[in-house]
């Protein structure tokens, strides 16, 4: 009747060589901490103008591969290339055009959040008549307008978060590095941070976001790579790794006795196959529902048992 | 003006900290300068009267070694907890990060944190400089004393600041970065007359036989902020007026170093007399009845560079040195993590 469903190993996508249409380019990334590897022969490509989202569970190296863009750690082994230039090579260069949101949100005591904005502004270089105007544009962005003057200490969680975008944002960058933006947020403050990405992307940004959670990136993310100890198991839009990994799907049958019957097929012309024979057997059915659909459970799948 | 700088003034002086350090700073000072104007001229005038002019003159350069002394000690003391979490604090704090990416140098951010202690450390010893220049307006002291003491405590801030962010950085925790820093403090302050005072010992034993007492090398004290003010305020005074009181706090340290400066007493009467020469072997200075005197070497009669020069250049050169590590430290991309 069923067979119990076989994960036919990870599908890594080939990664494709440096077009000029990529914001950033990794390839054959390694990090290794004595015997451990953080990540190992990595390699992605992210689009120019996309939202990529890099998932994978606690420990995958979305943490490591983000530091290494983010031009704060040296590479093992491998080439990495943001916004055209060498994180290690040319940091500066990265800095300049790359905006990065680290997991922990760093916050100073006794600072209001215009005079924060302010102190990462000139840090970034940028003249001393065009801050305030900028920090007024970016508090509107991440709508904190009105807690200008506010002790950055006493905002919420999500407000430390929209803060901390607008700090990455402060040097108009073009690629955007969000490391775990949702975590801890609430579903509204999800919501709205959706939306802010969304804009930023219509303003021509390029954003790499992370998380653990699939489904906090499956609605947004034009691009999604799963990553598993340190290695890349899928990488494309979320449509097609839909496609590609969940062709096969199960179908569970309820029948009016109770019993629930369930079927393993390889594509949707088959599942509709399925439901002619069982209606022509004249089964009694009560409801026939396809599972393993989402992107969450190619996720699972894909993920399991590899990392405890 | 330095980002890092504009950021860190504006965080300290919004809290309540700085104006309490200052306030219990200048307290103790205060105090400690009410004490010995108390102690010697209550002293002298149950006995004698009326104070001689030579007895003011003791009592001012008694204010002034007192006074100067404690600000020694309140900077050692304040400095390493003010500014030992200039990086690990960034770092605890995850503040680093941001500031990393941004186009700041790792320069920058260090002597940013750098120049943030010494700006506090300077505003203290502008306020403590009435303070000393108290000494000058009694008498006994000249004026180039004073400068030369308060650009010795200003120097002594701001090579122990630089230790410290050294220290700030290459470890990653606070704690660990005050210890070390407090540490290395107390090596240089206390650490250096043990070493002497050792060696004084050995030298001793080791020279009895020729019947001759020879000083350890001076170089064992080169680290030691205080011998290097008492050597600049000796060199640098060369109009005595009167002599410190007996118990005065750089006389301690110099019968500590020199427990033969009795011997030096006669030939400290006869110096006083003129202007003092600069000892030529710079020699840490010895203080005979006549205040500070360049101790006179008879086989050493040209011995180069003066103490208090050789003592600032090599702890210009730890400082420096503590700085560059620093910013290595706060550069990336690094090999490791954050």
């Amino acid at each position: 009747m069923s067979a119990p469903e076989e994960q036919s190993g990870s599908v890594a996508t080939a990664p494709e060589p440096s077009e000029p249409a990529s914001a950033i380019v990794v390839r054959g990334l390694t990090k290794r901490y004595g015997d451990l590897y953080a990540v190992q022969d990595l390699s992605l490509r992210v689009p120019k103008g996309s939202i990529y989202g890099l998932v994978g569970p606690n420990g995958a190296g979305k943490t490591t591969t983000f530091s290494v863009l983010a031009t704060l750690l040296l590479p093992t082994a491998g080439t990495v290339e943001v916004a055209g230039f060498d994180p290690v090579q040319s940091p500066r260069d990265v800095r300049a055009r790359m905006g990065f949101m680290p997991d922990i949100l760093g916050v100073y005591d006794n600072l209001r959040v215009d005079e924060y904005l302010r102190f990462f502004a000139s840090a970034h270089g940028i003249a001393r008549r065009s801050i305030d105007p900028l920090i007024g544009d970016l508090l509107d962005l991440v709508d904190l307008s009105t807690k200008r003057e506010a002790m950055v200490d006493s905002l919420s969680r999500g407000m430390k978060q929209r803060l901390s975008l607008a700090r990455a944002l402060v040097h108009d960058p073009e690629v955007l590095i969000l490391d775990e933006p949702a975590s801890g947020l609430d579903p509204r403050a999800r919501v709205e941070l959706r939306a802010l990405l969304q804009e930023l992307r219509s303003l021509g940004k390029t954003i790499v976001v992370s998380s653990h959670i699939l489904s906090e990136l499956e609605e947004i993310c034009t691009e999604i790579a799963i990553l598993e100890a340190g290695r890349l198991l899928v990488e494309g839009p979320p449509a097609e790794i839909l496609r590609s990994l969940a062709g096969e799907r199960t179908v569970a049958v309820h029948l009016m006795d109770g019993t629930v019957e369930t079927y393993t097929v390889a594509s949707e012309e088959e599942q509709v196959e399925l439901l002619a024979r069982l209606v022509a057997e004249r089964r009694p059915i009560l409801e026939f529902r396809s599972t393993g659909r989402s992107l969450e459970d190619v996720f699972m799948k894909v993920t399991k048992g590899i990392v405890q | 003006m330095n980002p890092v700088l504009a950021r860190e003034l504006r965080e300290r002086t919004r809290g309540r900290r700085a104006s309490l350090i200052l306030t219990v700073y200048l307290t103790l000072l205060s105090g400690i300068l009410y004490l010995v104007y108390y102690a010697d001229t209550g002293e002298s005038a149950a006995m004698n009267g009326p104070l001689a002019a030579t007895e003011v003159a003791s009592l001012g350069r008694g204010i002034f070694e007192w006074v100067l002394f404690f600000m020694f000690l309140l900077v050692i003391f304040l400095v390493p907890g003010m500014t030992s979490g200039a990086i690990s604090g960034e770092r605890e704090r995850q503040t680093l990060v941001p500031l990393q990416i941004t186009l700041l140098r790792p320069r920058s951010i260090v002597i940013g944190k750098l120049l943030a202690s010494v700006a506090f450390l300077l505003l203290l010893v502008a306020a403590t400089a009435p303070l000393l220049s108290i000494s000058y307006l009694i008498g006994g002291v000249t004026m180039s004393s004073v400068l030369a003491a308060l650009g010795a405590v200003v120097a002594t801030g701001v090579i122990l600041a630089s230790i410290t962010v050294g220290c700030s950085a290459v470890f990653r925790r606070t704690q660990t970065a005050t210890v070390m820093a407090y540490a290395i403090a107390l090596i240089m302050v206390l650490g250096t007359f043990l070493a002497y005072a050792v060696a004084g010992v050995a030298e001793s034993q080791r020279q009895n036989d020729f019947g001759i007492e020879d000083r350890p090398p001076d170089e064992l004290l080169l680290l030691n902020p205080l011998v290097l003010a008492g050597d600049l305020i000796g060199s640098s005074s060369s109009d005595f007026f009167g002599s410190a009181s007996s118990s005065s706090p750089f006389d301690a340290i110099h019968q500590m170093v020199h427990p033969q400066v009795f011997e030096f007493q006669e030939i400290g009467a006869v110096d006083f007399v003129g202007p003092v020469p600069i000892g030529p072997d710079g020699g840490p200075v010895f203080e005979g009845p006549g205040g500070f005197v360049e101790p006179q070497q008879p086989d050493d009669p040209d011995g180069g560079i003066a103490f208090w020069i050789r003592s600032l250049a090599l702890l210009s050169f730890l400082a420096v040195t503590s700085l560059v590590v620093a910013t290595r430290k706060v550069r990336t991309p690094a090999r490791t993590e954050r």
